[in-house]
């Protein structure tokens, strides 16, 4: 402990810490623009200057380490002066015009002069309004005229990229963005350019963010202090009247995130505290408010589809439930409250129907024990798309193990994201295993993987003397644990997966929707592909499913719910609700209920007696007729069984998971080009897709993401044949 | 790329040598090619925005193709009051490209930078590494036509 007087206050420092925060923990205001508590120092804008005795020029508190003795003055005549001027340089590059109009108290009542004042000029017209820090520096400071010439940048706003757009008139290049997009999540997205007055942020060579491996976390556009960088859905909604501290139930890491509130609108979801990805930060408000979506009972009577009134549809899903009873199936999407799914697996109980495993994988779900990883560790990471589906997770792990961890990433169809990986091999598909047994204690060289013996060498390097960790979604590919000294962790993109197969099931998806013995099928927020007529067909979803439906449910989101999600470490999460859920919607939970109350039911708990049998996946050899294989990966964008990039502007042109990926040479060889469409026909099936070009895929394979069709062909050979449109 | 690998390689692969690795692949290329930088970022496991951020900083790098001649004209406060300004506009003409701009034939670049220290030659005129000092819009036209010259032979 070191003792150090700021302003006459005698106040303690711990080894390390900083003079400002030193100040900030003792109640100390000093003014900060750069400084994030997230961050490193930085010391560029200059407005947290302190005196410090003995030194006769002024240091900035952000970058001054705290030592025993220190005499430190945070508010003197001079300071204060050299900071208003330095204020003053960084207004002269910042559009300002209504901070220091006279009017200004009168402007937000009246909007007397918005034409006066040209708009682009003007805060009030900023998304950032009130939201701004530099707007609150300036009031602190009582700025009330500019004395420098304006320099405005003329630069146009960037609003190619999804999700936000780039306002670089606005920016006071304090460097937060860089730094969080460096320090806090790795992407190396952001960075300086040119210097002096030219300086500017921006990405290597401008090119768009989504070319140049920008996650789309937001973590940006959250650390901005000023409107530069902006959130595009939520840019009006000015700041939330409250916030509500949620779980994210998009996947299965459950990030805790505050839903912004504004007049009863979920404006937009931000982190709390921590970090989330692209789904967290920039799919639940979308989702929520989306104009598409159903909030009104539907029916299909004679006359076509109509809206009815609760009664009347719980009214008629009771009777058609007693009508078929055990000859009932029940498909629900792990996306659902552990609320919901218990009060689904109550009603299929009392009804003796036939409830189905919600996920795909066919490995029993195991929760992942971080407390396990520590030490010199090395992940093994196995067809699994880290940055895209689990970047939270990679990012704890990586602080878990102050960035001291290796990582070797397995992936035939490896990403340019992936090179956060010291190694990374591309095997043949369906040699994974092989390589994971040499890599982690006794294994034959295997050659049929297509790895050069010298890459195996240097992998193993890497590997040898620490604990192997093989991480691994269970829907791609199947490892099994090779020898003592590794680990392996089965990775669910689907949240409650643990807590479901606790529940049991009594069939897969695939065997309910073949049986001949079901006759009703209650669909919750899942969409599959119907494959023959059923004598009824509820739907309790957000969205039209595109095929013919007896009732249809409006479910609320998860938003509009309360309850618990069980997230990938098996931890029980709180989910709360925002909003009263919108139009007539109704969480799942009660819906169910409400049926049950209907029907003069009482809820019993029942679980299905099945449990989950680890299959492993065999390829079929590849031949003249089916040239290439068909790979099938987890798409961990969905929610409740749509793909987001069907439903949300933005994330299509993110994750291309509606599109067919092959390599240049097989679209040569099939006479494809990039967004034509193609039909990929099987020996079972046939469907039609764009296709989307890329390098990094191998050579005769087709990857798409998982689909309703795509399932029945997984890992099968396939043949490309161009559709005339 | 094996060059660049050589380049790379003679610098120890270390990230912290971009500067002369980035001078190094200029001296070849005579600018900083797009793929070139991509694939020495890879070698030196270094992101592509801080490669780029370093080339930008630096106006002694160029990421765009530069003529065979590299014109600089010293803007500086010596040069500029001795007729710098009529200097530039006169090569601008002559060439019929603007500043930082490339001739058609890929002969001359021109540039300016804000002083050499040689302001005891004002207005001065760097052609390739030879320094022309007192330059007058008159003499332009001649040291223009001497690395024309220079050319055909």
């Amino acid at each position: 402990m070191m003792r150090i007087t700021i302003n006459g206050k005698k106040c303690t420092a711990r080894y390390g810490e900083t003079v400002l925060q030193v100040a900030q923990r003792s109640g100390i205001r000093i003014p900060t623009l750069c400084h994030h508590k997230d961050l490193s120092p930085y010391g560029g804008c200059r407005l947290c200057i302190v005196d410090m005795k003995g030194k006769q020029t002024p240091l900035t508190a952000c970058t001054l380490t705290a030592e025993d003795g220190m005499v430190i003055k945070t508010d003197t005549p001079r300071l204060r002066k050299l900071r208003r001027s330095t204020l003053q340089l960084i207004l002269s590059e910042h559009p300002s015009a209504c901070l220091i109009c006279e009017r200004e108290k009168d402007c937000d009542n009246f909007q007397e002069c918005i034409k006066k004042s040209a708009v682009t000029f003007g805060c009030k017209s900023c998304p950032q309004n009130n939201k701004c820090e530099l707007q609150d520096l300036v009031r602190d400071m009582d700025i009330k005229d500019l004395h420098f010439e304006f320099r405005y940048r003329n630069l146009e706003t960037q609003r190619d990229d999804p999700f936000f757009d780039r306002d670089y008139n606005l920016c006071v290049l304090c460097g937060r963005c860089i730094r969080a997009c460096h320090e806090i999540r790795h992407a190396h997205t952001l960075e300086f350019h040119h210097r002096g007055p030219k300086t500017l942020v921006g990405t290597a060579f401008d090119l768009p963010h989504l070319e140049s491996g920008c996650q789309f976390c937001g973590a940006c556009v959250d650390i901005c202090p000023t409107g530069a960088l902006r959130d595009r859905f939520s840019r009006y909604d000015g700041p939330p009247e409250r916030t509500v501290k949620t779980t994210c139930m998009l996947c299965s890491i459950g990030c805790a995130v505050d839903l912004n509130v504004s007049n009863g609108k979920i404006t937009c979801s931000t982190p709390h505290k921590d970090q989330i990805c692209a789904r967290g930060r920039f799919a639940i408000a979308p989702i929520v408010n989306h104009p598409r979506r159903i909030t009104k009972p539907l029916m299909k009577k004679r006359d076509g589809v109509i809206e009815v009134e609760w009664d009347e549809a719980l009214e008629c899903v009771s009777q058609k439930l007693r009508e078929h009873r055990n000859r009932t199936g029940f498909l629900f999407s792990p996306q659902l409250t552990v609320e919901a799914a218990e009060n689904i697996y109550a009603l299929g109980g009392s009804l003796s129907a036939k409830l189905a495993m919600p996920f795909l994988s066919n490995v029993p779900p195991r929760p992942l024990a971080l407390s396990e990883i520590k030490g010199k560790a090395a992940m093994i990471i196995v067809n699994t798309d880290m940055v895209g589906d689990y970047s939270v997770l990679l990012l704890t792990l990586r602080r878990k193990m102050k960035d001291r961890a290796t990582f070797i990433v397995i992936d035939a169809f490896a990403r340019p994201s992936d090179r956060f990986a010291d190694t990374v091999l591309k095997p043949n598909p369906g040699t994974e295993q092989k390589i994971v047994d040499v890599l982690c204690g006794p294994g034959r060289f295997p050659k049929e993987s297509g790895i050069s013996a010298a890459e195996i060498e240097l992998a193993q390097r890497l590997v040898k003397g620490k604990k192997v960790y093989v991480l691994y979604d269970p829907s791609n590919s199947v490892i099994e644990k090779s020898s003592k000294s590794c680990k392996t962790f089965p990775l669910f993109s689907q949240p409650n997966a643990l807590r479901i197969s606790r529940m049991g099931f009594h069939c897969t998806h695939e065997e309910m929707l073949t049986s001949k013995n079901i006759d009703c099928l209650y669909l919750v927020g899942v969409a599959p592909k119907l494959e023959r007529k059923y004598g009824t067909v509820i739907v309790q979803d957000c969205f039209l499913p595109d095929f013919d439906f007896d009732v249809f449910l409006p479910a609320a989101t998860f938003a509009e719910t309360d309850g618990q999600m069980v997230d990938i470490e098996d931890r029980t999460k709180r989910v709360r609700r925002a909003i009263e859920p919108i139009g007539r919607a109704m969480p799942d939970d009660m819906i169910v209920e409400a049926i049950a109350r209907a029907m003069d039911l009482r809820l019993t708990k029942k679980s299905g007696k099945r449990k989950i049998v680890t299959k492993r996946a065999t390829l079929r050899k590849t031949n003249r007729a089916y040239p290439l294989r068909l790979i099938v990966r987890e798409n961990a964008y969905t929610y409740r069984g749509k793909t987001l990039s069907a439903i949300l502007r933005g994330f299509d042109r993110l994750r291309h998971d509606r599109s067919a990926w092959i390599n240049e040479n097989t679209a040569k060889k099939f006479g494809l080009r990039d967004g034509a469409r193609a039909t990929i026909i099987g020996r079972r099936t046939s469907f039609i897709m764009p296709v989307k070009i890329s390098s990094y895929l191998p050579q005769s394979t087709v990857l798409v993401f998982d689909h309703p069709s795509a399932r029945r062909l997984k890992n099968e050979p396939v043949r490309l044949e161009c559709t005339k449109s | 790329m094996k060059k660049i690998d050589r380049i790379i390689k003679h610098h120890g692969y270390r990230k912290e040598r971009i500067i002369q690795i980035l001078n190094d692949i200029q001296s070849i290329y005579n600018y900083l090619p797009k793929d070139v930088l991509e694939y020495a970022g890879q070698r030196l496991g270094m992101p592509l925005s801080g490669i780029y951020s370093i080339a930008t900083f630096y106006s002694a790098f160029s990421l765009k193709p530069r003529g065979e001649h590299l014109v600089t004209v010293c803007m500086g406060t010596a040069c500029h009051v001795r007729g710098a300004p009529s200097v530039l506009s006169r090569l601008e003409d002559r060439l019929r490209i603007e500043t930082g701009g490339t001739t058609e034939d890929n002969q001359f670049t021109l540039k300016t930078v804000n002083c050499l220290g040689a302001c005891a030659l004002a207005p001065i005129v760097v052609v390739d590494d030879e320094y022309h000092g007192q330059t007058t819009v008159n003499k332009v036209d001649r040291l223009l036509k001497e690395y024309e010259k220079k050319k055909k032979d």
